[in-house]
């Protein structure tokens, strides 16, 4: 998936599509300029304006074209490279159709369940459990 | 982020979906949690336990993304089912996409694991005797 991305791929992938534009588009002006049609201008001087427009305006267009391109996806929730990092949310219990199928957020008076302090029942488990624990 | 908004709601909707689909596959129950997980491997196990007489069936799948940190606790039952080796691998299939910043894929890769390893047995061949 395309969000899941990273900023390096994307940067990469970006300034490797305006590589290729650019060099598409340098063939047909290339063209033009060698071959002049007669009455043409091409022999007229450019002015400082439209020289600062072409070698500095464009450029800067095109810098800030790749760059918004390539920061927009991090500017949304789902296109952020790291979640885990990210997380500030309540704790959240999806359980199956076993339980209702409910997927819960916090308890109902809208503050967040303390996990890991059950209340009754806690001594119901028989035998032992088994599982894993890890860390990253 | 504003509190209480960890998960987009697509995002919840494919936890849940993965969750009932452990479910179906397996005839377990499974339960996932994410949050911060207060007293660590024992309080997933209290989670568990709190599940009462359903416990033995239960699997707890519990995500700290502040402390980084992943509990898995199988129910007696469970436990035949899905052994602790299949659990570390699960572990390791959700931590490898964690330490990439992928909570959601890797909460689905883990039940993905745990789903197939405790899936129920169909036979495929005809008993001759």
């Amino acid at each position: 998936m395309a969000s899941n991305l990273s900023l390096r791929t994307r940067t990469a992938a970006v300034a490797a599509l305006t590589a290729a534009s650019a060099v598409a588009l340098a063939g047909p002006a290339r063209a033009e300029s060698t071959a002049p049609m007669p009455g043409s201008a091409s022999d007229s001087v450019m002015t400082t304006g439209q020289a600062l427009a072409v070698f500095v305006g464009i450029p800067l267009i095109v810098i800030a074209l790749v760059y918004l391109l390539v920061a927009a996806p991090g500017w949304t929730r789902s296109g952020r490279a790291d979640s885990t990092a990210a997380w500030t949310g309540d704790p959240v219990v999806i359980a199956g159709s076993g339980d209702a199928a409910r997927a819960v957020s916090g308890s109902a008076d809208g503050a967040p369940p303390a996990l890991g302090s059950t209340g009754a029942g806690t001594e119901a488990v028989s035998g032992e459990a088994g599982g894993t624990s890890a860390a990253w | 982020m504003q509190p209480g908004d960890g998960f987009t709601r697509s995002q919840r909707s494919l936890l849940a979906q993965s969750v009932e689909s452990a479910d179906r596959s397996t005839g377990l129950s499974f339960q996932l949690v994410v949050g911060s997980l207060e007293g660590g491997r024992a309080g997933a196990e209290a989670l568990l336990a709190a599940r009462g007489a359903s416990a033995t069936d239960t699997v707890i799948v519990a995500v700290d993304p502040v402390a980084r940190s992943l509990e898995i606790v199988t129910g007696v039952r469970a436990s035949r089912r899905i052994d602790d080796r299949t659990c570390a691998l699960a572990a390791l299939a959700m931590t490898s996409s964690f330490s990439a910043g992928d909570l959601v894929g890797g909460i689905r890769n883990g039940l993905q694991v745990l789903s197939d390893h405790g899936r129920n047995s169909v036979p495929r061949h005809i008993a001759t005797t």
